[in-house]
């Protein structure tokens, strides 16, 4: 048996449930092994320490706020519920802005592989490169800020109506 | 005799407050705990034991076949928690001096008001077992000292712990194995 492996069954769950050949080599290769009984005992001390460990509680004032925000929830809820269930619709992506996207995208791919063509070719920074960068720039940015205005215009939304319910 | 959590969340939806009330205060404690645990900051646990519940609230009406009400929240909590990190990470990029002021702040905070005060002993050698070992529970990468505490604070079984953090119970194992073997060398000192 290696030590791994009588590490790993030191920390199983179902540890009692061995079977009496499994056990014996565990428990004979933990009595020659300096390097599992000291693993076995650092698992002992973890555990007695824990044992004494007084654990952090929220505080009061934690407590009410998070009970009263909690029951504002609770009874605004259903309505809530309702209202959006009736205007699923809303969160479909409009055809428009599929459109946009296209166009977009062929825009940008006609305009980069020349240019990046021209820059492998030549192997140079001129005004084309020049664009070519901006380009992958500004794709870079639109790439990583679409989703965050999009999340924060959705939960926006999300808010006006649950004060308008 | 008590009601069950199922019976419990079932009057809930029915907007029943006593029945939240009494889920509220079986698992405010433990929530409480692992997401301390996580942060390892009483402000940032604070607001994750807030967001936690009330994202539970607002999803509990959708959720009408949970099993273990507590692996559940806590699978909320964690993935708030993930949720933060990245949203940490980002901010890292694009403000870099901000964020370092703002958890040396939390920092400072911290070492002002430690949380995990073990209990008053007379015996020093084991008060000084209880805080290395507060301290190394804190030096644990996110990863191992959310499956540790799961395992040794929480009393999970890994399968649960697999189920909570959408790991398999290989990882959950292997994890847990690393965390260990880690605190054995912070707490060389009381192995011998």
């Amino acid at each position: 048996m290696k030590c791994k492996q009588v590490e790993q069954m030191l920390i199983e769950d179902n540890q009692n449930e061995l079977d009496a050949n499994t056990k014996s080599k565990f428990e004979k290769h933990l009595s020659h092994c300096s390097n599992c009984m000291g693993f076995k005992q650092t698992y002992n001390i973890v555990h007695s320490g824990l044992k004494n460990f007084e654990t952090p509680s929220p505080s009061e004032e934690l407590e009410l706020q998070t009970k009263a925000l909690c029951m504002e929830m609770l009874s605004e809820q259903n309505e809530l519920i309702l209202y959006e269930d009736q205007n699923d619709e809303t969160i479909t992506t409009p055809i428009t802005v599929w459109i946009a996207f296209v166009a977009l995208l062929v825009l940008t791919l006609m305009w980069v592989f020349p240019l990046l063509n021209d820059f492998i070719k030549n192997q140079e920074v001129t005004r084309y490169t020049f664009y070519l960068i901006m380009i992958v720039f500004q794709n870079i940015l639109t790439l990583m800020f679409a989703p965050i205005l999009l999340r924060a215009f959705r939960t926006k939304k999300n808010t006006y109506l649950f004060l308008m319910v | 005799m008590p009601l069950a959590d199922g019976e419990l969340i079932q009057r809930i939806t029915q907007k029943d407050v006593r029945a939240f009330n009494k889920l509220f205060l079986k698992y405010k404690e433990s929530t409480y705990r692992f997401a301390y645990y996580l942060t390892q900051n009483r402000t940032e646990a604070d607001d994750l034991f807030q967001d936690t519940w009330l994202r539970a609230v607002r999803y509990l009406p959708s959720s009408s076949r949970i099993r273990d009400f507590k692996a559940w929240i806590f699978t909320i909590t964690a993935n708030l928690f993930r949720d933060q990190l990245r949203k940490k990470k980002i901010r890292r990029i694009f403000f870099p001096k901000r964020s370092v002021a703002v958890d040396s702040s939390a920092d400072s905070i911290e070492a002002q008001e430690p949380i995990v005060v073990p209990k008053v002993d007379d015996d020093s050698n084991r008060t000084d077992i209880k805080l290395s070992l507060n301290r190394a529970i804190a030096n644990l990468p996110i990863k191992q000292r959310r499956v540790f505490v799961l395992k040794e604070i929480e009393g999970m079984k890994h399968s649960e712990i697999s189920e909570i953090l959408n790991l398999p119970v290989g990882t959950v194992k292997s994890l847990l194995h690393r965390a260990v073997k880690k605190l054995q060398i912070e707490l060389t000192d009381f192995n011998n």
